[in-house]
């Protein structure tokens, strides 16, 4: 059994179907889902409604998690297949206004933010444009900090294929990026 | 990999704090009150647009697609066109022990295109409803009679709310007869030389197996 004791019976109450036991769970995981959301869609709304999605998810299916894997890793799955199902979407005209009103807002002398915020943006972006299965393996890696063994298992995969898909993700990112690497690349905005 | 993406990727993806907002919106999308209640030991979390009013008044579409389904196998088996039955059993047999997917994926081309390579043309519809997820694919394999008489079925298997949902596609014209089996809800038809049969794990939506092609019940 993987699970921690705690969250073994927190689970088990959640499964029991005791309320705050939802809440305590909700709480314990909420910003590891948002997270995960919002790094793959690149979207605030989009992220809500993923992780709301998952939550749900989590709370209709909690009596099918027999406790064979560590609870986490189920969670990651539930938020990484309701992110992978979304559609993607054919436009983005408000993060383009954000953006916008981003650059109308910034003081004039705040330099050093505008090229962070461009840095942020330029990344984000190269990541929004992998494809689900690159950019899914480059957001628990770089979000969540987990190791192959560990993407791979929430996956499905192996953990080769881990390395691969990080291996033409990273290719991808510096050939979008190659500009920035070659003019700030020393800066490290 | 250069040191200098290692260090935007981690700084710019990094982790975030969840809105404060997001349990509010999940309590009012799902009333979880009615959930993590006492009276149901699975707690049931309708997804938004998909509540109990909704769901509810989607039975007499059902009831129609039940009838018409029933209809349509009278009518075959008056043209001496005998519909999958055999396949409607196996589609059971496969919710009460179901065998390990060889395909994991919740993507309908992607599942399409691994049947075609067992000689099955299945399309998917690429939209279902809000509480249908397709989880997976496998052939089986059954041997016939004679040597060499083998036939494959694709098992495409779908999770509907709590419960799963099969379907079967096999190449027509092996349709072996048996009965319906109660505490299952099933239908079989047959279309441009392949039988179908789907069922669902579901006693309690009787709509179920209509969910996995129509996405507005």
């Amino acid at each position: 059994m993987v699970l921690e004791r705690s969250e073994r019976e927190l689970v088990e109450a959640c499964q029991r179907g005791e309320r705050d036991a939802f809440r305590a769970l909700f709480e314990a995981h909420k910003d590891r889902v948002y997270s995960i959301a919002l790094r793959f869609s690149g979207d605030e709304a989009l992220a809500m409604d993923l992780a709301q999605d998952t939550f749900l998810k989590l709370f209709s299916c909690i009596r099918e998690f027999r406790g064979d894997s560590a609870f986490s890793t189920w969670v990651y799955r539930l938020v990484v297949n309701s992110c992978l199902d979304h559609k993607r979407r054919s436009w983005r005209l408000i993060p383009i206004a954000d953006e916008l009103f981003a650059v109308l807002r910034a003081p004039g002398d705040s330099l050093h933010a505008m090229l962070e915020t461009e840095m942020r943006d330029r990344v984000r972006a190269a990541v929004e444009k992998l494809t689900p299965d690159l950019r899914m393996v480059t957001v628990l890696r770089y979000t969540e900090g987990l190791s192959y063994d560990q993407i791979s298992e929430v996956l499905g995969c192996s953990t080769g294929t881990v390395a691969s898909r990080l291996n033409r993700a990273h290719k991808a990112l510096e050939r979008r990026l190659a500009h920035f690497v070659s003019t700030q690349g020393a800066r490290h905005v | 990999m250069s040191e200098w993406l290692d260090l935007q990727l981690s700084h710019h993806l990094a982790a975030v704090e969840a809105p404060e907002g997001l349990w509010d919106r999940i309590q009012s999308a799902d009333r979880i009150q009615s959930a993590a209640g006492p009276r149901s030991a699975r707690p049931r979390v309708p997804r938004p647009g998909f509540n109990s009013g909704w769901f509810n008044s989607g039975w007499p579409i059902a009831a129609i697609l039940t009838l018409m389904a029933a209809a349509g196998t009278l009518w075959l088996v008056a043209k001496g066109e005998e519909p999958a039955l055999d396949l409607r059993r196996l589609a059971i047999q496969q919710l009460r022990d179901s065998e390990p997917l060889e395909l994991h994926s919740s993507d309908p081309a992607e599942i399409s295109a691994w049947m075609r390579r067992a000689g099955l043309d299945v399309k998917l519809p690429s939209e279902t409803a809000a509480k249908v997820r397709l989880v997976g694919a496998r052939v089986i394999e059954r041997r016939g009679a004679r040597i060499g008489d083998t036939q494959y079925i694709g098992e495409i298997r779908y999770q509907v709310g709590g419960d799963t949902a099969t379907l079967l596609v096999a190449r027509a014209g092996s349709g072996a007869s048996s009965g319906p089996d109660g505490g299952h809800r099933q239908f079989a038809w047959r279309s441009r030389g392949q039988s179908y049969a789907v069922a669902s794990s579901s006693p309690e939506r009787p709509n179920a197996p209509c969910l996995l092609c129509h996405a507005s019940l």
